[in-house]
């Protein structure tokens, strides 16, 4: 789905080297991995081994076992379907209100486009860490708190960018024309004005999408957002962390690897970038 | 860099404008700014306030296990719990005002002075990895406006596109593996001095304390645990510095008055100090403060990898007590130092920049 963002994004190229490109075959792979890995994994992921605990990489365990004895490469291929499939789910919903609103700012300006852009400021001024944590305070943890709080962190991103994109739109005759012909300011945005954002939110979609599963790792990292068993990237990587200094790197390492990759290849798809502010965050 | 940010070099100011009009122009600005600001910190105190509110208050906790409801409603009184919400608000405000932002559930002590401990230790490790992140994105980044096809600039991208790939807290952990565990370099990753004692309190960062203090071995100990943690952070903010040092030297070099003062005979050098640099520097010391200001929140993961015993650490120490007090105060104390900050930027901006007065 996030292939098709190439063509639209700007990017130089005849056609054919631009689907070869490495970011998109790695996506390629790795939405693959999402969809049948569960199917395929060798061994159960969520099936604890405690004879087998921090065994290094093998043939039969490719990626070694962690300190319950769950073997990593399962757990890593497995989890591919959990960061992406909650880095899609909360994108689309922040960036789909975040466009809408950035959309709806633009076109009536006034009042509305002031407090949309004060609140977004307000709300971008607090770290993406401490926010989602507070936010964890508030509504407490789980899977569907995880993906409200990523949502809450690319709606700003998604309002401003549309936002800055269709003001310059806001006067065009075909907005005109199409309030004339008594279009109401709903279907103006939807219909006319959010069209013309597309190449932008479709890049801003493959970047918020890598940024999205980047948090989601970090904030499963500190033990927010997913209970440990259930495998995922960032939770693993704690898993295995307290045993680096011992010299046991798979457990962290892997899962690790398989973050860089995904976020290589998101943010490889364009070649826009994202101003979220200073540092991006991670 | 020091000499860089005095004012550009810009047409001198329009003729009739007096000096009156220009104080009057700068009060409004700074009242606007000023209200601003204020609005901001309200918002965000409204937030945390909300944020409060929803945690609950799990008042059977402070009464114990005997509560019955006279006993849950006469501490909730006691609380001003039972005041309408817009009361509670003004309460917590000025509890805030005061500097008070309750008491941690699991120090004992209240947040505020917690807080006061830890943040010295979270600023210096900020400050040492925007030092570092200075060292090569600047550098590289002139380098690379200079010559965008070159070795400096495929470095410098090839190390900012890293820097934004990886995630900080799994660097963290790959760099303890190679600098403790394989060649034993750096010290394992607990804290900030080991048990070497610390030098006597001055400024709160190990390092000028103790070279206050004439103690050069702690300087080095300290330097030496700063090492690991501040340059995985690094990593965090050089790539946007770099990037626009790059972007910023470069619209310099095409400007009109370096030509001009190429045109000149101006030598090299000349020309990149006093025309490219200067011109160049503002955006880049802009960033580089809201930089700061952003981290003092943003090293959370890396303050986790390495012990370190800033604010980050103790907000997700409380979060796993359920210490929402010190969770929230962090919170704010992290936005409004950012708050600060922009808004400092903003007026030394305006104050260095005269397009921006005369626009």
């Amino acid at each position: 789905m996030t292939a098709e963002a190439t063509p639209r994004s700007g990017l130089a190229g005849n056609r054919r080297r631009r689907w070869l490109r490495p970011p998109v075959v790695i996506l390629a792979v790795l939405v693959l991995l999402a969809v049948i890995g569960p199917a395929i994994v060798p061994h159960d992921p969520v099936r604890p081994d405690p004879m087998n605990a921090l065994q290094p990489p093998s043939w039969q365990h490719w990626f070694g076992t962690d300190n319950l004895g769950f073997d990593v490469f399962s757990r890593v291929i497995y989890a591919t379907r959990v960061d992406f499939s909650l880095a899609l789910i909360a994108v689309l919903i922040g960036g789909g209100i975040g466009s809408v609103l950035g959309a709806l700012a633009a076109y009536r300006g006034g009042w509305l486009d002031t407090v949309l852009l004060r609140v977004v400021e307000v709300v971008q001024s607090f770290p993406v860490f401490l926010f989602g944590i507070a936010l964890f305070a508030a509504f407490g943890d789980g899977q569907r708190n995880l993906v409200i709080v990523i949502a809450a962190v690319n709606l700003p991103l998604y309002l401003r960018q549309i936002r800055s994109a269709l003001l310059p739109l806001r006067t065009a005759e075909f907005v005109q024309a199409a309030r004339c012909a008594g279009l109401g300011p709903t279907g103006v945005v939807v219909r006319h004005l959010l069209p013309n954002a597309r190449g932008q939110i479709l890049s801003l979609f493959a970047l918020t999408c890598a940024y999205a599963i980047q948090i989601i790792a970090g904030l499963s990292f500190i033990g927010l957002g997913i209970e440990p068993p259930f495998p995922e990237w960032g939770s693993m990587i704690n898993a295995g962390a307290s045993y680096i200094i011992q010299g046991i790197w798979w457990p962290s390492v892997f899962p690790g690897l398989a973050i860089v990759l995904s976020v290589y290849a998101l943010s490889g798809l364009t070649s826009e970038r994202l101003s979220s502010g200073p540092g991006g965050a991670v | 860099m020091s000499e860089n940010d005095t004012v550009p070099s810009v047409p001198s100011r329009a003729p009739g404008r007096s000096g009156h009009r220009v104080i009057a122009a700068w009060g409004r600005f700074l009242i606007g700014r000023l209200a601003l600001l204020v609005l901001v910190l309200l918002a965000v105190s409204l937030l945390t306030f909300g944020v409060t509110r929803a945690t609950g208050t799990p008042l059977y906790v402070a009464v114990g296990q005997q509560a019955t409801q006279e006993m849950i409603d006469a501490r909730a009184e006691a609380l001003g719990l039972d005041l309408p919400l817009w009361q509670q608000y003004s309460n917590y405000l000025q509890n805030l005002l005061r500097g008070n932002l309750g008491q941690s559930r699991r120090t004992f002590t209240p947040v505020s002075q917690d807080i006061a401990e830890r943040l010295p230790a979270t600023a210096e490790l900020v400050t040492f990895s925007i030092l570092v992140s200075l060292l090569w994105a600047l550098p590289l980044g002139i380098r690379a406006a200079r010559k965008p096809k070159g070795f400096a600039a495929r470095i410098g991208e090839g190390l900012a596109q890293f820097g934004v790939s990886v995630p900080g807290f799994w660097l963290g952990l790959l760099l303890i593996f190679a600098f403790y565990y394989l060649l034993g370099l750096f010290p394992a990753p607990l804290g900030r001095l080991g048990n070497v004692p610390r030098p006597p309190f001055v400024t709160g960062f190990f390092t000028v304390d103790a070279l206050l203090a004439g103690q050069v071995s702690t300087f080095l100990t300290a330097l030496w645990y700063l090492a690991l943690p501040a340059i995985t952070l690094s990593f965090t903010s050089a790539p946007p510095i770099f990037r626009i040092t790059r972007s910023s030297v470069s619209g310099a070099l095409r400007s009109d008055f370096v030509a001009a003062a190429r045109s000149y005979g101006i030598a090299h050098r000349l020309v990149m100090r006093r025309h490219v640099l200067r011109n160049a520097a503002p955006p880049v010391m802009n960033l580089v403060a809201m930089t700061f200001g952003y981290l003092i929140g943003g090293a959370v993961l890396v303050e986790v990898v390495f012990s370190w015993p800033g604010i980050g650490l103790y907000a997700v120490r409380a979060m796993d007590f359920s210490d929402y007090d010190a969770v929230l105060g962090v919170v704010l104390l992290s936005a409004v130092i950012y708050v600060a900050i922009y808004f400092v930027v903003d007026l030394v901006q305006y104050l260095l920049d005269p397009r921006l007065r005369e626009g």
